[in-house]
C-alpha cells in the first residue's frame, strides 16, 4: 500500500483497520528519513532502529522532535556544540506524553542553535535545507522539523515557538504550524530561551493532525508553574462542527508584505467571505514595536537562562557558544544592568501591557484575526548573515501575538512566483485554539491546501 | 530625550566580562556593529508613552503557584545520572574555578 503524504489521521485508520502494521508505519518513516537526510539535513540525531509501541492514540507512529526538547538517555544539545555530548536524565513533559500515548522517537531535529534565530543557519550542525527548494532556508528556529514534514519524513513534528519559530518554518515550507497559548503546553524539559514566551507547537501535514497532537500534549503540569488548569477540550471533535466567525484583517499586517503574500490572503478572504463568515477591517500597534519589546525582553531572559551552562555539571564552557548566542547573552546583560534596566527592560514590560490590551481590544471587535504570517516566502540560504537581528524581522509577524501570549496557527495559502508556498495566520484569542483550528479547518476542507502537498510528495518519492 | 551613548568597544569587552564570555579580536568588531545596530533600533520604544502603564512579567495571569517536590521525590537524580554529564568531578563533588 501506497503511505505518502498519508496524514496522520489516515494512518492511524489504516493500523486500526490492520492494513498496514505498526512496525511497517514506523520503519516506512525510517527508511524515508534516512533517504532524505543527506540531502536535507533535517536531523542532528537520526534513531538507526525504532523502538515502536503497539499502544495508545498514536499507535507507534515515530515523531521527530526538536533538538532542545529533552530526551531521556538520547543526545540533546539545541543544535549548539556545547551541548553536543549531553545526554539528558529525563524526558521532557511534551515527549513523556506522546510516548505515554503510544508514539516513538524517530529522531532529533536540527534548529537554529539554542533556537535563537528563523533560518536554522547558526546550527552548529550545518543549515536544514527547504525541501522545496533546497537553495533556500526552511525557516526557523524549528527548520528541521518543519522540513521533515514538508518531505514527508513524518505526518507531524514537534517544535518550540518564542515568537514565530513554528509558524515562520511552518510557512516556508507549506505546511500547518500550530503555536498555542502560553501556558497551555508544559515548558518542563525544553531547554528554556525566554521563559515568559516559549511554548512548545506541533508542525504537521493537516489541521486534524495538529488539533490530536495538541490534545494529547496540552494541559496543567505540575513541573510547569506557567501552565494553565484550564480544561482541554476535544479539538479534533470540536473542528468538525463549522462556525461563522467575524474575522478582521489588520492592516499594518499587510504593509511591506511581498505583493504574491498579499494576494494570496485577499483571495482567501474571499473564500471565507463566500463561506459566510464576516470580514472587517481592523487597526493594531504596528508591529515595529512588538519587535523591539520581544527583542528586549527575549535577550534579558536569554542572558539569565544561558547563565546556566558554565561548563561545570554539564556540557561544555562557554566558549563554545556561537556569535548569536554571544550577541543575544550581552545584549540582554546590557539592557538588565544598572541604570539601563528602566530605560529598556522595564519599559519594554510596559509597552508588552500596551500590546496585550491592544489585543484584547480588538477581540471586543471581532473573534479571529487574520493576516499574512511571513512577510516573505522562503530566503536563500546564506542571506540572514546580512542582518543585524534577522529573526526578529523575519518573524515581525509572529512576535505582537507571542508577547501577548496568544494562539495562532500558521496554514497554506497558494504559492508565489518562484513556485514557493505562501501562508498565512489565524490568530485567536487565549485559550481559545478550538477557534483558530475551526477556522483553519475549514480552509482546508474548501481548498485541500491547493493540494500542494500532491506536487511536494512527487518531489520525494519512496 | 536621555543621554545619547554608543555600544562601543569598551562597552562591549565590559558586558562580554560580565556575561563570563570570552570575545576573539576576529568577531569583536562584528559584535559592535551589530549590537549597536539592535540597540539603535530599539529606541523606538521610547517613541510610546508608558507613564501610566504597570508591567506585564509574563501573559499567564497566574498567582502564586507552588509545587510541594513531595515524599516521593520523584524527579530526583541518582548520583550516576547527576555525574554523567561533567568531566569536572572528584568523588562525589563537582569541581569549580576558584572563586575567591
Amino acid at each position: 500500500m501506497k503511505l505518502i503524504g498519508k496524514t496522520l489521521t489516515e494512518l492511524l485508520s489504516l493500523i486500526d483497520k490492520k492494513q498496514i502494521s505498526e512496525e511497517e508505519t514506523a520503519n516506512y518513516f525510517l527508511k524515508r528519513a534516512i533517504k532524505y537526510n543527506r540531502k536535507l539535513n533535517v536531523f542532528i540525531n537520526l534513531r538507526n532502529k525504532i523502538k515502536f509501541q503497539k499502544k495508545g492514540v498514536l499507535k507507534g507512529i515515530p515523531i521527530p522532535f526538536k533538538d532542545n526538547f529533552l530526551t531521556k538517555d538520547i543526545n540533546t544539545s539545541a543544535a549548539s556544540n556545547l551541548l553536543k555530548d549531553f545526554i539528558p536524565p529525563y524526558n521532557s513533559t511534551v515527549v513523556q506524553r506522546l510516548l505515554n500515548n503510544g508514539s516513538s522517537i524517530l529522531g532529533k531535529t536540527n534548529m537554529d542553535a539554542w533556537a535563537h534565530g528563523s533560518s536554522t543557519e547558526t546550527s552548529d550542525f550545518g543549515p536544514t535545507k527547504n525541501p522545496w527548494d533546497i537553495t533556500r532556508s526552511p525557516g526557523g528556529s524549528s527548520g528541521g522539523s518543519a522540513a521533515a514534514v514538508s518531505a514527508y519524513l513524518s505526518p507531524i513534528a514537534i517544535g518550540s515557538e518564542t515568537a514565530g519559530s513554528v509558524r515562520q518554518p511552518a510557512a516556508w515550507c507549506g505546511i500547518v504550524g500550530l503555536k498555542p497559548t502560553y501556558g497551555r503546553v508544559s515548558r518542563y524539559g525544553v531547554i528554556a530561551m525566554g521563559s515568559s514566551l516559549d511554548c512548545p507547537g506541533v508542525l504537521a501535514l493537516s489541521v486534524k493532525d495538529s488539533a490530536i497532537i495538541l490534545s494529547l500534549i496540552a494541559g496543567k503540569d505540575k513541573y510547569d508553574a506557567t501552565t494553565s488548569d484550564i480544561s482541554v477540550p476535544n479539538y479534533q471533535y470540536l473542528i468538525k462542527s463549522p462556525k461563522k466567525y467575524k474575522i478582521g484583517i489588520p492592516e499594518e499586517y499587510l504593509k511591506d508584505t511581498e505583493k504574491d503574500i498579499k494576494n494570496n490572503i485577499l483571495d482567501a478572504v474571499k473564500i471565507y467571505e463566500k463561506m459566510g463568515h464576516k470580514i472587517v477591517k481592523i487597526k493594531l500597534m504596528s508591529p515595529k514595536y512588538s519587535v523591539s519589546v520581544y527583542t528586549i525582553i527575549q535577550r534579558a531572559e536569554v542572558s539569565s537562562n544561558l547563565s546556566r551552562y558554565d561548563g561545570l555539571r554539564y556540557g561544555k564552557t562557554r566558549d563554545f557558544f556561537g556569535e548569536e548566542a554571544k550577541k543575544r547573552i550581552m545584549l540582554g546583560t546590557f539592557t538588565l544592568s544598572q541604570g539601563y534596566v528602566d530605560e529598556y527592560y522595564k519599559k519594554a514590560q510596559k509597552i508588552r501591557t500596551l500590546i496585550i490590551e491592544d489585543f484584547n481590544k480588538a477581540f471586543k471587535e471581532v473573534d479571529l484575526i487574520l493576516a499574512p504570517t511571513t512577510p516573505n516566502t522562503a530566503m536563500k540560504l546564506g542571506e540572514s548573515s546580512k542582518y543585524s537581528f534577522f529573526g526578529e524581522l523575519m518573524d515581525r509577524l509572529n512576535e505582537p501575538s507571542s508577547v501577548a501570549g496568544l494562539p495562532g496557527i500558521s496554514i497554506p495559502s497558494g504559492l508565489d512566483k518562484k513556485e514557493l508556498p505562501t501562508s498565512m495566520q489565524i490568530i485567536g484569542r487565549s485559550f481559545e485554539e478550538e477557534s483558530i483550528l475551526n477556522l483553519a479547518y475549514q480552509f482546508e476542507q474548501e481548498t485541500n491546501f491547493f493540494n500542494l502537498y500532491e506536487k511536494q510528495s512527487k518531489n520525494y518519492p519512496d | 530625550m536621555k543621554k545619547r551613548f554608543k555600544l562601543d568597544k569598551n562597552i562591549i569587552t565590559y558586558l562580554a566580562s560580565l556575561s563570563n564570555l570570552t570575545l576573539n579580536s576576529k568577531e569583536t568588531p562584528s559584535l559592535i556593529k551589530k549590537l549597536e545596530e539592535t540597540r539603535e533600533f530599539i529606541e523606538n520604544i521610547n517613541q510610546i508613552n508608558t507613564k501610566k502603564v504597570t508591567p506585564t512579567e509574563h501573559p499567564g495571569y497566574l498567582k502564586n503557584v507552588i509545587f510541594n517536590d513531595g515524599v516521593k521525590n520523584e524527579r530526583k537524580l541518582s548520583e550516576e545520572q547527576t555525574f554523567k554529564n561533567t568531566k569536572n568531578k572528584k568523588g562525589d563533588y563537582f569541581i569549580t574555578k576558584k572563586i575567591l
